[in-house]
C-alpha cells in the first residue's frame, strides 16, 4: 500500500506570540501528520507541537543562524477529522510560519525514515532523502525573505505555503518515493537564506503472500528437458522407498519484494518440524 | 507609564480570514479561554463558527505581552509599545533598552540611565520614558 497525500493547511503566520493554534483536518486510514515551522525565535525555543492534544515527535528543531530556526514534527496515527494544532514556544517568538501536511497509508510503527537537513544562501538548495518506491518524501523549506513566493520545489508538489507575508516563509511539498529522492528547491528571484529539511514517510510494510499454484512429478530418467512425467499435473503418486523422483512446484507471489529471499523445506507426515532442502 | 511583567499566554488573539486571505475580523480571548483551547483536541475558540475554524482560516495567537508589558531578554529591557494588524498579521512595536541603558533588580523597579533620556526630569521610578536622545520615542 503506497503512501498518499491527504490534506494540507498553510499560511498560519504570527509574530510576537508564544503559541499558535489552528485546525487541520485529516482523513483516511493509516494516517500521519507533518508540521513544518520556520521563523525567527531568538531568545526562546520551540517547546513542542500537539495535534488533538497529542504531542508530536520532533524530526528537526534547530537554529540555523543566530536568529533563524526551522523545525519539522511528525505524528503517526493522528486523530481523524478536524483537530487542533498547537505550536508552543517558551516565550514570545518574533516570527512564526507554520504549514501542516497529512498523509495516508503510512506505516504506523516506523512512520519515517531518517530526516536530513541543510542550509544555504543561494538560489537553489538540495538534499537527498532515502526512501522507497511506495513512500512519500515531505520536504519543508524555511525561507528568510520578504520577497515571497519565489521558491518552488523542482520536481515535487507544493502542498502548503505561508505565502509572502513578512520576513519568512514556511513551504511544505511532497515528492514521489524512490530509493533516493533528491529534494531540490529553486528560487526564481535571486538568492535567499534558506533551510531545508526532508524526510520519507514510509509505506506500510506488506508481507508477501505465497500460493502454490500447481505441481507435477517427473521420473528421474533424463535431462531437465528430456525427463518423462510420472503423473499428470497436480496428481499425487505413490513411491516405493528409495526411489528417486523429481518434483516441479510453481508458487505465485503477491507483494513480493526484490530483496526477499526464500528457502524450500519439507516435512514427512508425522514429523514435528520442517527440514531445509539443501 | 505603569510597566507590567509579561506572562505566558496572557491572552489570545483570534484572526479570522476569508477565502481570499483578507482579514474578516480580529478579536481577543482571555488567557483562560486560550488555555482551554490548548488543552482540548477539537475545541473552537469563542467568537467563530465551526465552519470557520475547521476550514483552517482561523488562527489563534497566544500573546504574552499587552501594550505596556515588559520583559528582560539577553540583558535588554523590552517594553511593548504598540500592536496593530498588517496583512493579517499582528505587528508589534517595542522600545528596547540595551544593557547599560537601564538598571534595576526587576521590571517594577527599573530605572533608565540619564544618558539615554532627553531630559533628566524623565528619570523616576519605573521606566517612564517620554523620549530618548536618539529619537526612540515609543511610549509616554
Amino acid at each position: 500500500m503506497a503512501v498518499a497525500y491527504d490534506a494540507a493547511t498553510g499560511g498560519q503566520t504570527a509574530g510576537g506570540v508564544s503559541s499558535l493554534t489552528f485546525s487541520h483536518t485529516t482523513s483516511g486510514s493509516n494516517r500521519a501528520l507533518f508540521v513544518g515551522v520556520a521563523g525567527e525565535w531568538f531568545g526562546t525555543t520551540l517547546t513542542g507541537i500537539t495535534y488533538s492534544a497529542i504531542s508530536m515527535t520532533s524530526l528537526w528543531n534547530a537554529f540555523w543562524d543566530t536568529f533563524y530556526a526551522h523545525a519539522g514534527f511528525r505524528l503517526a496515527g493522528p486523530a481523524s477529522g478536524a483537530n487542533n494544532v498547537v505550536v508552543s514556544f517558551g516565550a514570545a517568538a518574533d516570527v512564526i510560519r507554520v504549514t501542516a501536511v497529512s498523509l495516508t497509508g503510512v506505516d504506523q510503527t516506523t512512520p519515517c525514515g531518517t530526516p536530513v537537513t541543510t542550509t544555504a544562501t543561494a538560489t537553489s538548495i538540495t538534499v537527498d532523502a532515502a526512501a522507497a518506491t511506495d513512500d512519500i518524501v515531505v520536504s519543508h523549506l524555511a525561507v528568510m525573505s520578504n520577497i515571497g513566493n519565489n521558491w518552488s520545489p523542482a520536481s515535487g508538489t507544493t502542498r502548503a505555503t505561508s505565502g509572502s507575508v513578512g520576513s519568512a516563509q514556511s513551504i511544505s511539498a511532497t515528492y514521489a518515493g524512490a530509493s533516493t529522492v533528491t529534494t531540490t528547491w529553486n528560487s526564481d528571484f535571486g538568492a535567499n537564506r534558506v533551510a531545508l529539511g526532508s524526510v520519507a514517510f514510509k509505506a506500510i510494510a506488506t508481507a508477501p503472500i505465497l500460493t502454490q499454484s500447481r505441481y507435477r512429478w517427473r521420473n528421474d530418467d533424463g535431462s531437465e528437458t528430456g525427463a518423462t512425467w510420472a503423473a499428470a499435473e497436480n496428481t499425487a503418486i505413490t513411491l516405493a522407498q528409495n526411489t528417486p523422483r523429481r518434483l516441479r512446484v510453481q508458487v505465485q507471489s503477491t507483494n513480493d519484494k526484490p530483496s526477499a529471499s526464500y528457502k524450500l523445506q519439507y516435512r514427512k507426515v508425522g514429523d514435528p518440524g520442517w527440514d531445509d532442502v539443501t | 507609564v505603569q510597566l507590567k511583567p509579561a506572562a505566558r499566554g496572557k491572552y489570545g488573539l483570534v484572526t479570522v480570514t476569508g477565502t481570499d486571505g483578507a482579514v474578516l475580523r480580529q478579536y481577543r480571548i482571555t488567557g483562560e479561554e486560550l488555555a482551554a483551547l490548548h488543552q482540548s483536541d477539537k475545541g473552537i475558540p469563542p467568537g467563530c463558527t465551526a465552519e470557520e475554524w475547521e476550514s483552517g482560516r482561523v488562527v489563534v495567537f497566544g500573546k504574552d505581552h499587552d501594550v505596556g508589558d515588559a520583559d528582560v531578554v539577553g540583558g535588554r529591557l523590552r517594553i511593548k509599545t504598540g500592536e496593530r494588524v498588517v496583512a493579517g498579521e499582528a505587528v508589534e512595536t517595542w522600545l528596547v533598552l540595551e544593557p547599560g541603558e537601564w538598571s534595576g533588580e526587576d521590571i517594577e523597579r527599573a530605572t533608565v540611565a540619564d544618558s539615554v533620556l532627553a531630559s533628566t526630569d524623565q528619570r523616576r521610578a519605573g521606566v517612564a520614558v517620554q523620549s530618548l536622545k536618539d529619537g526612540r520615542l515609543e511610549i509616554g
